[in-house]
């Protein structure tokens, strides 16, 4: 049955496409369970996230234009997972629609212009909807009945002002985990920053910040932290105390496996805090 | 807690008003390069309330937009601020006059090095200058080579080890690099910006 399918464009990034490849392999699994189907662009390089738009902002528009115009040639909307990604993608596909020295300098540069309204989707901001849908709601095969968690968006629920036609994802990973029959709990800081690339260049002012947000999981009666972003889960495992601290876990791994993908072991080994002891005592089977 | 009222811009006032059209200038530059306005800031404060790294700054976001509305472009391009923010766009999501101060601060980073400022946060400016080497070199990011230049270029190159190697044996560190095939594009690139980069063109 594939009336229903959406066909998308797909920015793997620098992340995905290397250092976390196993949550985009959760999210193909995912997507593949639930129609999107996804064509990653043929050549795509940084999207000027990471340390270029910090010193250079226009040249990371040009770098997010060269991917914005293969995805325009593929003639879809584009995908991505990252929070940084989907920013900046979504800046340079407005500002190369709307600012008429962006327009012309990329141009001469890369011989093109954006001319489709190219919509940039979080992959969050689609699976929602998606588990709604009939057909879709009904790929739960393994449950995570009572597995108390909070939220963790970090940045991902910040974006520059001219995206404020975009949807917030608030709610989102609450959504897909109400499917998975979890239990959310609240505790006001899923919006806390996890310290982004200052994890490595001042490790000090990282690890107060983490270790804080670990607390507060925590003292919420948390077992464990769901992240939406490879980054705030690196952050918050390797900069949290020993000790002091919970697993942490990426959204799509979590619904690959209650669509009952076999890969969670493997995926596990990645990960620096070891979700298995709490799989084990929640009695999930793996 | 840090007291801000020492960092107050206000603190060694020396105004230059800009007799020359100086202080508009220097305005209009950051304004051009982070196509934002910053004339409108109200100084609400909001900003900096937000900013998870505001105890570490020694100006708060809204004050180093203050010392360039008062013309002091050298002064904001002194401060820690600019290195220490990450991006994170907390503040540019409740600024009530919709700046992205974020975008100021990648603004102001790259005016920093355009006019060799030495950036008082050097690991920082390192890390920044690592990574888009990388990405100038190959088109993506590979993240070992620039966590080690990092380490020898910060000299920090045993701080951190055992976190380093449990990130390579978990496979979170890549040894070889992905690159992107269209070299010829991706050199355009980089060497339209390079080219301009000390006219006022170069902001485009
Ligand atoms: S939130 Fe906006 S208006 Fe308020 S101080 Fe910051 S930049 Fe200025
Ligand atoms: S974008 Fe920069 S200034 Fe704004 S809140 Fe984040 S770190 Fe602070």
């Amino acid at each position: 049955m594939r009336m229903n399918s959406i066909d998308l464009a797909y920015y793997p990034g620098c992340t995905l496409s290397s250092t976390a490849r196993e949550i985009d392999e959760a999210l193909h699994q995912v997507c593949n369970r639930l129609d999107i189907n996804l064509s990653a662009l043929p050549d795509w390089n940084c999207c000027g996230s990471s340390s270029i738009h910090a010193v250079r902002p226009q040249l990371a528009v040009s770098l997010a234009a060269r991917n914005l115009f293969q995805a325009q040639s593929m003639g879809r909307d584009l995908m991505v997972m990252c929070a940084g990604c989907a920013n900046r993608l979504r800046v340079a596909s407005n500002q190369l629609r709307s600012d008429d020295t962006s327009r012309r300098v990329n141009r001469e540069i890369l011989g093109g212009t954006l001319d489709q309204d190219l919509r940039v989707h979080h992959l969050m901001d689609l699976l929602p909807g998606r588990l709604e849908e009939k057909p879709y709601r009904d790929t739960l095969q393994k449950p995570l009945t009572g597995l108390r968690y909070v939220p963790y968006y970090g940045c991902l629920l910040a974006a520059p002002p001219e995206l404020k036609n975009y949807p917030t994802l608030h709610g989102s990973m609450e959504s897909v985990m109400a499917w998975l029959g979890a239990d959310a709990l609240k505790w006001g800081y899923q919006a806390k920053c996890c310290g982004a690339f200052l994890s490595v260049a001042r490790p000090d002012i990282v690890a107060p910040m983490v270790t804080d947000i670990m607390d507060k999981a925590i003292s919420a009666g948390a077992e464990c932290v769901i992240t939406a972003c490879a980054m705030c889960q690196l952050n918050l495992e390797l900069r949290s105390p020993a000790g002091k601290r919970l697993p942490v876990f990426s959204i799509v791994e979590l619904m690959a496996y209650g669509m009952g993908s076999a890969d969670l072991p493997r995926w596990f080994k990645k990960h620096l805090i070891d979700p298995l002891p709490l799989f084990k005592s929640k009695q999930f089977a793996i | 807690m840090n007291d801000h009222h020492m960092t107050d811009p206000g603190r060694t006032i020396e105004m230059d008003l800009g007799a020359d059209g100086h202080t508009d200038r220097f305005l209009k530059i950051v304004n051009h390069v982070s196509r934002q306005n910053i004339s409108m800031c109200w100084h609400c404060w909001t900003c900096g309330g937000g900013c998870p790294f505001s105890q570490h700054m020694d100006l708060l976001p809204n004050q180093v937009i203050r010392l360039i509305q008062m013309g002091r472009g050298e002064d904001a391009l002194r401060c820690n601020t600019i290195w220490l923010c990450v991006g994170c766009h907390t503040c540019s999501s409740q600024c009530p006059n919709s700046i992205d101060v974020a975008a100021v601060m990648d603004a102001l980073r790259q005016l920093a090095i355009r006019d060799g400022i030495t950036a008082p946060e050097m690991d920082i400016f390192r890390f920044h200058k690592y990574i888009y080497e990388s990405i100038e070199r190959h088109g993506r990011l590979n993240k070992l080579a620039a966590m080690v230049q990092f380490k020898v270029g910060s000299g920090r190159l045993f701080s951190d080890l055992q976190s380093g190697l449990k990130m390579i044996t978990r496979g979170k560190l890549e040894i070889l690099p992905q690159k992107v095939a269209d070299r010829d594009e991706l050199n355009r690139i980089f060497t339209h910006y390079d080219r301009r980069r000390r006219s006022f063109d170069a902001h485009e």
